[in-house]
């Protein structure tokens, strides 16, 4: 464990993204605290700007909101929608790729047949139908994204099966006896989990820009504040008013940035051969 | 000519990178070759004894530095060489022949069009005169079909010939020194036989001198001139092959020396009555679905297998690459599922049992893996992975944790191993846990698929000593696959020769090495290396 911290440690862009990503997390938890009103609630005069006016850091929107709250608000849905939608995207893909990859044959051949199914359509498009099929709301959001983005991971985790299932430990395993579900669980895949981190930190990163786009199109759960409403709300008063749809977009460009340097560098840290190879 | 040695290496050391276990990959090595000799390096792994050769090519690993002292090709120093200067060496006067021959041949390339590069890079034998070399040279190393394999794609040959493409390219400039690095160690005995001829012949007919790399005294005693020991990156011994082979000086040398397996069958106590094991009729075939185009490719890798094992018996199943040896093993554990044929347990038909049953019977029934390192889970602890086993059956956490410390202590590593994981092994290290992971079920038989031919010679001997003790201590039935006869020799009571997929020969060890029948078999014991090796020990 200690050497796996050094080698993230060597990678500066991996701990300032890993900086970024902390303290999104800790505005994410005392948004509450550091904003006690509620994101919706309109406070002061529309369209102040920037430090205009004290206790509005980031000033109003059109409807004397204020932006800063919206922000930190937003943190929560985005980094919720990012993480829970993975979860289930990342179950989803070792499971199915576990059983096709283990098993082969014609379960190998249907599985694999659904999951290009899923990865031949567009990923927003699908999600965008998911949600307006199931009603946006805050679960049918994640349900959607997990829905779209499980393909890659089921591919992946099959690939390492497959290689890991010829390996002599396993078939040892197999020689002394050991039940199916406790070599596929057990022997297999603690050693297919480290590309699956890696690729399951950036797809953080997708969902959380799939979430902005479907609020950003009117598709969020509207009792929760996001960015990606902030931008569509902002977006006819572009012109007027740039700096509302600029900073949740940059609070969007952030902490995609932030996950993707420190998935980089989990990557690094989790396969050591490869950066050296790379040098 | 002149008489200004070809090689000359003086006081040579060459640095690893900092933070290894030693400070040099070699210190301070000396070592001369002479024109149209063959000196051989041997060494154990980590002995330092392919840096000598890598040295003189100029390709030493990455983080590799030479720290003092020079290495000369015919009084030249490669160390202050332009990089233009080394191109021009490398082929021209100075080839190398490497250990793989598949990877050292680009897989998207025809075989004559790699050989004609090399003619380009030097601007020698230009258009036609470079086909009509390449077949010269291809008939001369034996290649069958010239005309044919020019054009042949190198997955389309087999290794002995994919060798000797790479020895007919080495061979193509006439360069003046071969540096040859374990050269046949990926082959098969008889082919080696054939390498090691074809090398021989090649300093005999141009003069050539070679650097001959290798682990394996048997070779040593066939093909050297001179020998150069190496332990841990120094040159411990030197000498002509005679005098190193029959009065070495060292005593890490005369270690290394008598840990190679003798040919004479080894005296063995006798086996108990009672028949174990059985295969009868038991046949494989592999390919069979055709596909959409063409028509399909079947190999029957194991054709009509018969034999028997007793209780307290070791049958080694000897055979080259692709004879059906590994493939005959994994049937009876029952990780390849045969077409036809019974394998009889105690005279029950394992075949016959549903997967699940037979999963409860498999306790009996163990194998040892042949690369000791992939067969054990690299994200577990020794501790886990002996007691999985036993918990798979039923037994509890107690007793299957004393049990694994007491193997632990049997097989000479101590219950302090339990606690660490495989990587903080040596390799001999790891076959040992495999063993004692091996005997967790208290099986009856073990099936070994070359346990020992990944490790050096003094290892080797250390695991089969203690195969053979086990062997005896616990009344085992042992199928002991592998491919040298000299182990075999040591180890097994009886032997079955696999060819093709058959058994072309089955009967007493002893019986088999004094008078073999078929043409097989003496053609596998002429070929084995280092016969010399035994009359001197004699």
């Amino acid at each position: 464990m200690k050497s796996f911290w050094q080698r993230y440690a060597r990678n500066v862009g991996g701990l300032i993204g890993l900086g970024i990503l902390g303290s999104i997390v800790v505005i994410a938890l005392f948004a509450s605290i550091l904003f006690p009103v509620s994101p919706w609630q309109m406070q002061g005069a529309p369209l102040l700007y920037p430090f205009e006016e004290p206790g509005f850091p980031l000033g109003t929107d059109m409807l004397g909101r204020d932006i800063a709250a919206g922000l930190a608000y937003g943190t929560r849905v985005s980094l919720f929608v990012g993480v829970v939608s993975t979860a289930f995207a990342v179950l989803l893909g070792i499971g199915v790729g576990a059983c096709a990859g283990y098993f082969g044959g014609w379960i190998d051949d249907a599985l694999m047949r659904v999951t290009e199914f899923f990865q031949t359509i567009p990923q927003l498009a699908m999600a965008i139908v998911l949600v307006a099929i199931f009603t946006p709301s805050l679960p049918s959001i994640v349900l959607a994204i997990a829905l779209v983005s499980w393909p890659p991971v089921a591919r992946l985790v099959r690939a390492e099966v497959l290689s890991l299932r010829e390996r002599e430990f396993v078939e040892a395993a197999i020689v002394l006896g050991r039940p199916t579900h406790k070599i596929l669980l057990d022997e297999i895949l603690p050693n297919a989990m480290p590309p699956v981190i890696v690729t399951a930190s950036l797809m953080v990163a997708t969902a959380i820009l799939t979430e902005a786009a479907l609020s950003f199109l009117g598709l969020g759960d509207k009792n929760f504040m996001s960015w990606g409403f902030m931008i569509g709300a902002a977006r006819t008063m572009l012109r007027e008013a740039p700096l509302l749809t600029v900073f949740p977009g940059m609070a969007i460009l952030i902490t995609v940035l932030a996950i993707n340097l420190a998935g980089e560098a989990l990557n690094d840290a989790l396969n050591p051969r490869l950066r050296e190879r790379g040098q | 000519m002149n008489d200004t040695p070809i090689v000359s290496i003086q006081n040579l050391s060459v640095a690893l990178p900092k933070g290894g276990d030693r400070p040099y990959a070699i210190e301070n090595v000396s070592m001369t070759i002479a024109r149209g000799e063959i000196l051989c390096v041997v060494g154990e792994s980590g002995s330092g004894k392919s840096v000598a050769a890598s040295t003189l090519m100029g390709l030493l690993p990455r983080g590799l530095k030479i720290a003092s002292g020079e290495a000369c090709v015919a009084g030249e120093n490669v160390a202050t060489m332009t990089p233009e200067r080394l191109r021009a060496l490398r082929g021209r006067e100075v080839a190398m022949i490497f250990q793989e021959p598949l990877s050292a041949l680009n897989p998207l390339m025809r075989i004559g069009a790699q050989i004609v590069e090399l003619f380009e890079a030097h601007k020698a034998y230009p258009g036609e005169a470079g086909r009509r070399r390449i077949l010269e040279l291809f008939h001369y190393v034996g290649l069958p079909d010239p005309e044919r394999l020019i054009d042949s794609y190198p997955f389309q040959l087999s290794g002995g010939q994919r060798q000797r493409v790479v020895i007919a390219m080495a061979l193509a400039l006439e360069p003046k020194l071969i540096l040859a690095d374990e050269p046949t160690t990926a082959l098969d005995v008889t082919t080696q036989a054939q390498v090691l001829d074809l090398l021989r012949k090649i300093r005999r007919e141009h003069g050539t001198s070679i650097l001959f790399v290798t682990h394996d005294f048997g070779v040593v005693a066939d093909l050297a001139d001179r020998v150069v020991v190496m332990e841990k990156g120094r040159l411990i011994e030197e000498g002509s092959v005679d005098q190193v082979l029959t009065a070495p000086r060292e005593p890490y040398t005369k270690k290394l020396i008598a840990a190679v397996p003798r040919l004479k069958p080894a005296h063995l106590p006798p086996p108990g009555e009672e028949i174990v094991l059985s295969l009868q009729h038991v046949t494989k075939t592999y390919g069979g679905s055709s596909g959409w185009f063409g028509k399909a490719r079947t190999v029957k890798a194991v054709d009509n297998v018969n034999f028997t094992v007793r209780r307290g018996e070791t049958l080694g199943i000897i055979g080259e690459s692709g004879s059906g040896k590994s493939t005959t093993g994994r049937i009876i554990v029952r990780l390849v599922e045969p077409d036809q044929g019974e394998i009889l347990f105690h005279g029950q038909d394992m075949m016959q049992l549903p997967r699940e049953t037979f999963r409860a019977k498999r306790k009996a029934l163990q194998m040892i893996f042949q690369d000791p390192l992939s067969s054990l889970n690299p994200r577990k602890r020794i501790r886990t992975i002996l007691t999985d086993g036993p918990l798979a059956h039923g037994m509890d956490r107690a007793t299957a944790e004393a049990r694994a410390a007491d193997l632990m202590r049997y097989v000479g590593l101590g219950e302090a191993a339990l606690d660490r994981f495989p990587h903080e092994f040596s390799g001999g290290q790891r076959q040992r846990i495999g063993i004692a992971r091996a005997l967790m079920l208290d099986p009856e038989v073990i099936v070994a698929d070359e346990p020992v031919s990944a490790l050096d010679v003094s290892v080797q001997a250390q695991v089969l000593d203690l195969l053979n003790e086990l062997q005896r201590r616990m009344n085992l039935a042992l199928v002991f696959i592998t491919h040298d006869l000299r182990v075999a020799a040591q180890l097994c009571h009886r032997v079955a020769v696999m060819h093709r997929g058959q058994i072309v020969e089955y009967g007493e060890t002893a019986a088999i090495f004094a008078d073999p029948q078929h043409p097989y078999t003496r053609q596998l014991l002429a070929a084995i290396p280092g016969r010399h090796l035994d009359e001197i020990s004699a």
